[in-house]
């Protein structure tokens, strides 16, 4: 697939000059070709984290959960959101994921597919793709911010698209 | 506790698991507001209050929060307490109007904020 494997600003794009359009391109293009997630701190005695940390726990007999467990203390609880992320997904939602990078095809699947829409009610680009009926959010310098599955329910929240990828990127 | 089922929860799960988690949630106060309207069993209830416990809690202590999410809307009413997180944050909103079981995590967010 051209968007995922050689993705570039549409021409149409470019020749409209269009900053804003141009600016959320860019950070696509960005988030589709370089794999990169932010690092946040986890409050360590939050409900949130110990949480999680208990369905690690039950699986602390797999080298993976042991190593990630251990990774976390090391570093004083602050992580890279992909590998929180797929822990969380693998181990406490029993997600069928084998390793971090499938959470990557799942974002770019969600970025790179022309029909998906494209929103900028929060300050981040969120991408909403109907195929993959999964959500991802973007940062403005294209960093990959998360990806999920919202209800469907919740979706019309989101109101209309700005843009449309297809129009975005070729 | 397993997620892999959808149930009338899952949106709402999702965002507070997979996007407050990272300071964000772009449908966080709808999906909520969707689950206000059900009627819902005990098990669902108390599931609900854990979900709404780790946002009381995130709000109160997440570093990169995105600030879209702290803007309150002041034509919802304050007993719908997430669409008042910019309040919760600051710890200005008014803890009776939160449930009980809320109102505490709330207060013990406030109080450890304002000692550290």
């Amino acid at each position: 697939m051209t968007l995922k494997n050689h993705p570039k600003l549409h021409p149409d794009l470019v020749k409209s000059g269009d900053r804003l359009a141009l600016e959320a391109a860019s950070a696509f293009i960005k988030a589709i070709t370089t794999p990169e997630w932010p690092f946040s701190k986890l409050q360590a005695n939050g409900r949130m984290t110990l949480r999680t940390l208990m369905a690690l726990q039950t699986h602390a007999n797999l080298l993976e959960v042991r190593e990630f467990l251990a990774d976390l203390l090391e570093h004083n609880y602050r992580v890279n959101s992909r590998q929180w992320h797929y822990f969380k997904y693998k181990y406490e939602y029993n997600d069928p994921l084998i390793n971090p990078t499938e959470l990557d095809e799942r974002f770019v699947a969600v970025i790179a597919d022309p029909q998906a829409g494209v929103y900028v009610k929060t300050g981040r680009y969120v991408v909403y793709s109907a195929q993959e009926e999964r959500l991802a959010v973007v940062a403005l310098d294209g960093k990959r911010i998360t990806v999920y599955r919202p209800d469907l329910a919740d979706i019309a929240a989101l109101g209309d698209p700005v843009w449309i990828i297809q129009h975005q990127i070729a | 506790m397993d997620h892999s089922t959808p149930d009338r929860l899952s949106g709402y799960r999702a965002e507070v698991d997979f996007a407050l988690s990272v300071g964000d949630g772009p449908l966080l106060r709808e999906s909520r507001s969707r689950i206000a309207a059900f009627s819902l069993t005990q098990a669902e209830t108390d599931a609900l209050r854990a979900l709404d416990e780790i946002v009381l809690e995130e709000i109160a202590y997440c570093e990169n929060l995105q600030p879209y999410l702290l803007e309150d809307d002041p034509q919802i009413p304050l007993t719908q307490w997430w669409w008042h997180l910019g309040k919760i944050r600051s710890k200005t909103y008014p803890a009776s109007l939160l449930p009980p079981e809320l109102r505490s995590v709330y207060l013990a967010a406030s109080h450890q904020n304002a000692a550290a």
